[in-house]
């Protein structure tokens, strides 16, 4: 029987600790906190999939093409084949354990339009698929705890990979975040499932527990990682004291409106630019065209209008928007417009992995938002829970079958002090100033300066600098990436251009970031051997 | 404005618990959890006897009632801080007592160990074996629905009359979520295992007080969900 450890139980640990069980692995499941605290809970819209109940000749095909469209071609085209034929598959899969899908009169799971997607194609749980996808997926995972196939290790984070000489993993050192206490874990693969580098930028729509500790330290250790610079500004976000809140992309499926006031009247721009997807163009479009119309013509704030929405919908498929928005902002969504702009949602770059979720470390693999595989420069509303739970699937299903190392010497990691608050909050400012909607070489020179001069400070103080690494990565690979895709948008190089129509690998070497661009689909095959 | 703020502390490891006072700068629109974290960020935490102390322990992750992660007992209710204002909170007084929840074993200062909820699901054998076609149920969506919204936050046992730590009662999160299965498993072995355990642990123990409803931050109605038990049990 394998071992498998499986960090982080979000959509994308649980779903591959369940594959990995029935892969007839004993799976290890480590976490800071439990399942119904993972960011997970807060994704809102749904999950797509072609599974065409709302006679539209909706097909997997077409899904690829909106997810490869979207991706501006970044992703790779056999992972986005793969997963899009999947997805049907997978919510048969998620509506047998009990996921509280909305259902059309006939019983069949209903669908609804999402942005970047012209067929009525995700499923959705009113507005609050996450916290119905985890509430079914835990159940199971109880039971898979009770029959002794799951261990359940909760208030544990992921401290290091314990490689052999050969640079292969052979489990992990996890520290209780209580005691501070070490254990060290043996297995036989070690699944990564720990969400966004949220914690390397101030305001997200995440949760704080999406520290990015993880992945920093896995850079660290030799893994590489892909399209760092494509950060998701999610279109409708609303600024508070200590985050920002997401209003999710159902609130324009369902028929909210963007505007500006101009001269005093309502302007529906996005209406007006866009014909024939309005409201719901791809989230890089639209937050681009916020900003550019807010920011640049100068038109003040952007609001999203939901007002006219029938008290139905509001109450029913909207209830979470309407809540939030009382609870946070103290409006009323069925009197009010909503103040949006753009935030920072989601992380399309990550750990790199290939078709088989495999990491560029042996026997280490990625899934969900932690990984760089499926959304190339921007990711479609809905295609990031399909992303977790298939990306999940298959990690566990790879995962499961990998054979003991046996006896092999293990190189020890030194074991250094974490950066302190003040620094981190540093990483935080530089990597927001330097990343913003719109980018040019000269901020994020000067941010990578900045960083530069805060790595001689915690060098000089002997503190752990992983985040510090995976944050120049980020920066680089924006500086590098000259032109403007998806989330990627420059003022100095506004167009697309067909000689970055490849993935920005980023990685340490003789302990200094490095990039180089590989192409999308061989990137791949490339010092990727896992069998060792 | 200013506040008074009283915080029930205990160390890990260790079972004695003690209060700490502080004084804290507040605005109406602040949540409970803004002021925790604004005390952790200062560089030297200082009572209002001007002792340094420890940074207060507290869970959180989504900041936005969603996870149910800062559950703690606010003024004397449990509630979530990060959807509690000082606004309402402070205004006939602008003092604020912080305590960590009782019916759980406590970790550090306001984290308690909110594991028993998952052991008792794993004991009664909650989970799905066989689901119905989705016509079977599909009028009971919105239960279903509302059971999967429970953030397993705790507040509705901290209120509960009948559930304490080690008896036989476990209160109204087993009881919404055997509801929830009951609802959807068409195996008649599963159901009656499930009906038995929830005759055990569930619908005999409950007085009906309603308290669990009244603060669950979900708003789930959680006494529907307990009536529909009892039917299924009286139609088995």
């Amino acid at each position: 029987m394998s071992e498998v450890i499986v960090i982080g139980n979000g959509l994308a640990g649980l779903s591959a600790s369940l594959e990995a069980v029935k892969g007839k692995a004993h799976v290890t499941l480590v976490s800071l906190q439990d399942s119904e605290r993972s960011q997970s809970v807060l994704a809102a819209g749904g999950t797509n999939a072609a599974l065409d109940n709302k006679g539209q000749h909706d097909s997997t095909l077409e899904h690829y093409q909106d997810t490869m469209n979207a991706g501006c071609d970044l992703a790779d085209p056999k992972a986005v084949e793969q997963l899009t034929s999947m997805a049907p598959k997978v919510i048969e899969w998620l509506a047998e354990i009990g996921v509280a899908f909305d259902r059309t009169p006939d019983g069949a799971i209903d669908q609804r339009y999402f942005g970047g997607q012209k067929k009525m194609r995700t499923t959705f749980s009113k507005s609050g698929i996450g916290k119905q996808l985890i509430a079914a997926l835990s159940l199971e995972k109880e039971k898979n705890i009770c029959n002794g196939s799951i261990i359940e290790m909760t208030g544990y984070e992921f401290h290091s990979l314990i490689m052999s000489e050969d640079g292969s993993a052979l489990g992990c050192r996890i520290k209780d975040i209580n005691s501070g206490e070490m254990k060290k874990l043996r297995a036989e693969g070690v699944i990564i499932a720990t969400g966004g580098i949220n914690g390397l930028f101030a305001k997200t729509t995440g949760s704080v527990t999406n520290t990015g500790m993880t992945s920093s330290k896995l850079f660290k250790q030799g893994a590489l990682f892909g399209n760092l610079e494509m950060i998701q500004y999610h279109p409708t976000t609303v600024e508070t004291e200590d985050k920002s809140l997401l209003i999710s992309e159902a609130g324009r499926g369902e028929g909210g409106r963007l505007f500006v006031y101009r001269d005093d009247q309502k302007w529906y721009f996005m209406e007006e630019r866009y014909p024939e997807v309005g409201n719901l163009a791809p989230r890089d479009v639209v937050s681009f065209e916020e900003y550019k119309v807010s920011t640049m013509e100068k038109q003040g704030q952007v609001y999203l209008d939901m007002t006219h929405l029938d008290r139905e919908t509001i109450d029913g498929k909207l209830k979470e928007i309407k809540d939030l928005c009382k609870t946070y902002l103290d409006i009323d969504i069925s009197k009010a417009p909503v103040p949006v702009a753009p935030g920072i949602h989601y992380f399309m770059g990550g750990i790199l992995t290939d078709r088989e979720h495999r990491t560029s470390i042996p026997r280490v693999f990625a899934a969900g938002e932690c990984a760089c595989i499926y959304h190339g420069a921007n990711r479609l509303g809905g295609n990031s829970t399909l992303g977790a739970l298939a990306g999940g699937i298959i990690a566990g299903r790879n995962a499961c079958k990998l054979e003991s190392t046996g006896d092999i010497a293990i190189k020890e990691f030194a074991d250094e002090k974490e950066i302190c608050e003040h620094e981190k909050k540093m990483i935080r400012d530089i990597l927001g100033a330097s990343m913003p909607v719109l980018r040019n070489e000269d901020q994020m020179n000067e941010g990578m300066a900045e960083l530069v001069r805060l790595e001689k400070t915690i060098n000089s103080k002997h503190e752990d600098d992983c985040t510090l690494k995976l944050a120049e990565a980020v920066v680089i690979s924006g500086i590098e990436r000259k032109e403007s895709r998806g989330a990627h948008r420059r003022a100095d190089y506004p167009e697309r251009s067909n000689d970055f129509t490849n993935t920005t690998v980023s990685y340490i070497e003789n302990g200094d970031v490095k990039v180089k661009r590989m192409p999308v689909d061989t990137v791949f095959d490339w010092g990727f051997k896992n069998e060792r | 404005m200013n506040v008074r703020l009283e915080i029930k502390r205990q160390r890990y490891g260790e079972q004695e618990s003690y209060a700490e006072v502080f004084n804290v700068d507040a605005s109406q629109d602040d949540s409970v959890l803004n002021i925790l974290e604004r005390l952790n960020s200062s560089e030297n935490l200082e009572t209002v006897d001007g002792k340094i102390t420890e940074p207060i322990s507290f869970e959180m992750s989504c900041r936005q009632s969603q996870c149910g992660g800062c559950a703690m007992v606010i003024n004397g209710m449990p509630a979530l801080a990060c959807e509690s204002f000082v606004k309402e909170l402070c205004r006939k007084k602008a003092e604020l007592t912080l305590a960590p929840l009782t019916k759980f074993p406590v970790i550090c200062d306001l984290k308690v160990d909110r594991s028993e909820m998952h052991r008792q699901i794993r004991e009664m054998g909650m989970w799905l074996d066989e689901i119905k076609d989705a016509d079977a149920f599909q009028k009971k969506h919105e239960t279903i629905y509302e059971s999967g919204s429970c953030l397993m936050c705790g507040c509705c046992l901290e209120v509960c009359p009948n559930y304490y730590p080690g008896r036989k009662f476990y209160g109204a999160v087993a009881m919404h979520t055997d509801n929830r299965l009951l609802t959807m498993e068409n195996n008649r072995e599963k159901r009656k295992e499930q009906l038995k355990a929830i005759r055990k642990h569930g619908t005999g123990g409950c007085s009906k007080s309603l308290g669990c409803q009244k603060v669950c931050p979900q708003g789930l109605p959680l006494s529907a969900h307990i009536s529909n038990l009892y039917g299924i049990w009286m139609q088995k």
